[in-house]
């Protein structure tokens, strides 16, 4: 039986208007501040993807120094800096994995904890997030297992299933919104 | 104004659009407070699938410090550091680095604003080899440069505390560590995290 486990707010949940400001006006303690806070977190989602710690912080250290010298990337009005910044060291690590053609045809069906690169996972976590996708229906799972945990494009998951791309976008998208329903935590910061 | 994202917001933030398809909405979140907004809400959800992994422990070091730096004292701090070549740079704003062409630029313009000392490693046991290694740091303890003249990386603590390993760099191994935990010692490891040498570093309390 499944069991929903329900998200107890933590200090990540608190937004720091103070911080998410300066940041934004590319004050440098900010960037600072934000890598302590933050870089753990960060530097997980790069490993996650990337796996070899080396590859993950040059990714990390890749991220800061493009947004520091870039400086107009963030608003706080977009949401809070944390899953901005996992954001762009998401994609930045993606875009390694695919720039890497040794790994293009690797990244399908990887493991989500591949021999040598152990992770260490958070129990409460990975049980509310498998509530939250078994309440995807099996298509929406399908696409999501691909796109976030094998790391494919739209385009590489469409070729692969043989689903048409406006249909793969579709149901991307829907699965993401449902997925929010249960996994955002229950104190937002508005 | 460019097309609003739609569904691509939710794909802009699984990571799974191509980079022009992410130009163009990073392009158009600069006029658009609606899409930005949808963007945010499904990084939050990514975000959220994300904290299954723990958070790991990140890489020891990350300062950013505006600068403005002429030519002139490249060459002044070369001269100080027989054997490192002038790279010829100079930009406004540094990064502390780890390791690769950027580790030397840190480290002399850290030497040029800083006082600093220097120490040889020593073996942790008398009589037993130990790597040809010096230290350089800062007298109030905001910095400490470790260079290794051999083809090797070495763990690095203060104290008991690591603060990362020296990166392979042409013949040696260096590591630039900003802020580092206070600590009269710091220590070399070998792959097994034995101590194998050490060095005082005099540390003065931080302004």
């Amino acid at each position: 039986m499944t069991t929903f486990v329900s998200r107890i707010a933590s200090s990540a949940d608190v937004r720091d208007a103070g911080l998410e400001r300066a940041f934004a006006e590319r004050a440098a303690w900010a960037y600072d501040e934000a890598y302590r806070r933050f870089g753990g977190r960060l530097y997980s989602v790069a490993r996650r993807l990337l796996h070899d710690p080396q590859a993950a912080a040059d990714c990390l250290h890749d991220v800061m120094l493009h947004l520091w010298k870039r400086g107009d990337a963030y608003a706080a009005e977009r949401g809070s800096l944390e899953a901005f910044l996992a954001s762009c060291v998401r994609n930045d690590a993606l875009t390694r994995l695919r720039n890497e053609t040794r790994h293009a045809k690797t990244l399908r069906g990887l493991p989500r904890d591949p021999e040598g690169y152990e992770l260490e996972i958070d129990p409460v976590e990975e049980s509310r997030l498998a509530a939250a996708l078994g309440k995807l229906d099996a298509k929406q799972r399908e696409v999501i297992d691909r796109a976030y945990f094998g790391g494919m494009t739209h385009r590489e998951i469409a070729q692969e299933s043989g689903t048409p791309i406006g249909t793969v976008k579709t149901r991307l998208a829907a699965a993401l919104r449902t997925l929010r329903a249960s996994l955002v935590a229950e104190y937002p910061n508005d | 104004m460019t097309e609003h994202v739609g569904e691509n917001a939710e794909l802009y933030a699984l990571g799974v659009l191509d980079p022009q398809e992410r130009r163009a909405v990073d392009e158009h979140l600069a006029q658009c407070r609606d899409c930005l907004r949808r963007i945010g809400e499904a990084e939050e959800t990514v975000l959220a699938m994300d904290r299954h992994v723990a958070s790991q422990e990140p890489p020891a070091t990350f300062r950013v410090r505006e600068r403005r730096i002429s030519p002139w004292w490249y060459a002044v701090a070369a001269a100080f550091l027989i054997g490192l070549a002038p790279s010829g740079w100079f930009f406004t704003s540094t990064m502390v680095a780890r390791q690769n062409e950027t580790t030397h630029g840190a480290a002399l313009l850290a030497m040029v604003h800083s006082h600093f000392g220097h120490a040889q490693f020593s073996p942790v046991q008398p009589g037993t080899p130990a790597p040809d290694a010096k230290v350089v740091f800062a007298r109030d303890g905001s910095w400490v440069y470790v260079l290794v003249a051999e083809r090797t990386s070495y763990g690095v603590r203060v104290g008991d505390t690591p603060i990362g390993s020296t990166h392979l760099y042409g013949s040696g191994s260096e590591l630039f560590a900003v802020r580092p935990p206070r600590g009269e010692r710091i220590v070399l490891t070998n792959d097994s995290g034995a101590a194998v040498a050490r060095a005082s570093i005099l540390n003065q309390p931080r302004p």
